[in-house]
């Protein structure tokens, strides 16, 4: 019965003809994902609604070429796919709340569990902003592993450890086409200007990531041979290194940027480490957003010395920021908050409070330290800003507003008026 | 909208699972690939997959009855 109700034809037409839902699943090919969808929006009825199998793909760009843009999801199974539980549902930037809904009861339908995600690139975007990582930082480091990396491959350091590939295509008679080695990374760029980078727009709407600090859309693969160090010197191999500690996390999706750092923090407490026994750490870059981030946690006192089931549970439900954050949010939750309503009232400047803020060193957040200042970049002062304004707008509104005039002078003033 | 037929493109791993476990979700399913040869395969696989469940006693009908 279940063989019974699948029919198979080679016919495109005629299988989507009658459909309620059309699942593509072909390969990830943007182009001929869209050509697909192009001619199934022909023919399939008005009310059916679309998925595409894909996790990298932008599901409006699949899209793009249909009349049905509030009808398109992601679907992306898992293989093999009568095993793997969970499937990611993908919301489109046009996606309608209906069709969405749709296809939660189906996947469900289909006794899977599911989630609705954001492409990776908008959370890892918005994730960087609310850890204080500007899009100019992400663009810099990016700018920087590129340059790393021609350096590294003209010294010859992945001569080792990269097999090359010669791709080699021929015609129908055998002649030969084009020729190509696959030699050095395909993301990696030898002409990459900051300037270029600087030109290219977010992607998915995001605020942070392009094209330029994202990862490519290549593969590799590598091995490693492990064994134990009895067995090594059995057999007369060389040790390249000791495995001192292993660890693997698994975080909220949205908050992967964070992610390594959890993994790195659960490795040292394992082997009771700290950040000041290591020499080198290794993050891989994927987005430049996440060493950025990871390297923020990990000059993080409170996090380095927090319970780490403690700093997951925080990290799931805001940014974990650094000591200055978590004193403003401690001062805004215990001063302004319950009397901001007050002030309100009154319509009088809330000088009890700045005072307050000034004897515990809440000031001048973006001044130089030589003039009393904590020389926070403008990103981290945002932060802080809006951790007051959490409390009331009008107290922040008041705080920033004494600082207002100190940026013209910083600029533009001499060196007397400065001090 | 009930959705009762499910089209799936492309007879791969990938859709040939879709395939089947939408079939096995009672949903009437219309499996479509350019290779007659694909969707042959694909069927083998689906009814090897589906006798497996039955040996393994998570499905408990023949995947023909």
């Amino acid at each position: 019965m279940i063989l019974g109700r699948i029919k198979t034809t080679t016919d495109l037409a005629e299988a989507v003809q009658d459909a309620d839902l059309v699942v593509e699943a072909v390969f990830g090919n943007l182009a001929l994902k869209q050509d697909i969808f192009k001619r199934v929006d022909q023919i399939a009825p008005q009310h059916a609604i679309f998925g595409s199998n894909t996790s990298t793909l932008p599901i409006a760009a699949i899209a793009g070429g249909t009349g049905r843009l509030d009808k398109f999801v992601g679907i992306h199974f898992m293989n093999p796919v009568p095993l793997m539980k969970g499937v990611e549902l993908i919301r489109g930037r046009h996606t309608s709340d209906e069709t969405l809904q749709i296809s939660l009861d189906y996947v469900k339908s289909l006794g899977k569990e599911t989630a609705i995600y954001a492409p990776v690139a908008v959370d890892s975007g918005n994730v960087a902003l609310e850890y204080g990582v500007a899009r100019e930082e992400q663009d810099e480091l990016a700018y920087a592993s590129h340059r790393n990396y021609g350096a590294a491959w003209e010294r010859g350091f992945f001569h080792k450890e990269m097999t090359p590939l010669e791709i080699v295509k021929r015609d129908k008679k055998g002649k030969v086409i084009s020729n190509l080695m696959l030699d050095k990374d395909e993301q990696y760029r030898s002409d990459i200007t900051p300037e270029a980078l600087t030109k290219l727009k977010p992607i998915f709407g995001n605020p942070t990531c392009t094209a330029g600090n994202a990862p490519g859309m290549n593969d590799g693969a590598a091995a490693q041979i492990f064994t134990t160090r009895g067995h090594a010197e059995e057999l007369g191999l060389e040790m390249i290194y000791t495995l001192v500690s292993i660890a693997a996390i698994a975080l909220q999706p949205r908050i992967m940027p964070v992610s390594p750092v959890f993994a790195i923090k659960k490795c040292l407490d394992e082997a009771k480490l700290t950040m000041a026994d290591l020499k080198y750490l290794e993050i891989n870059e994927a987005f430049a957003c996440v060493p950025l981030v990871s390297c923020k946690l990990l000059s993080n006192d409170r996090f380095l010395s927090s319970d780490y089931q403690d700093m997951v549970k925080e990290a799931s439900e805001k940014p974990i920021l650094d000591n200055d954050a978590a004193m403003v949010r401690k001062f805004t939750k215990n001063e302004i908050i319950p009397v901001a309503a007050e002030y309100d009232q009154k319509n009088e400047m809330p000088w009890p409070i700045i005072q307050k803020g000034f004897e515990i060193g809440l000031w001048n957040f973006n001044l130089p330290l030589k003039y009393n200042g904590l020389e926070l970049d403008h990103v981290t002062e945002a932060i802080l800003i809006g951790e007051l304004a959490y409390g009331c707008l009008g107290i922040s509104g008041a705080w920033e507003g004494n600082t207002l005039a100190l940026t013209p002078i910083l600029i533009a003033g001499t060196e007397e008026q400065q001090d | 909208m009930e959705i009762k037929n499910v089209a799936v493109i492309g007879a791969g791993a990938m859709g040939l699972g879709i395939a089947q476990v939408s079939a096995q979700a009672g949903y009437q399913v219309s499996l479509n690939d350019i290779s007659e040869n694909g969707l042959e395969k694909a069927l083998k696989a689906i009814a090897k997959s589906l006798a497996k469940s039955v040996e393994k006693g998570k499905l408990l009908l023949s995947p023909e009855l």
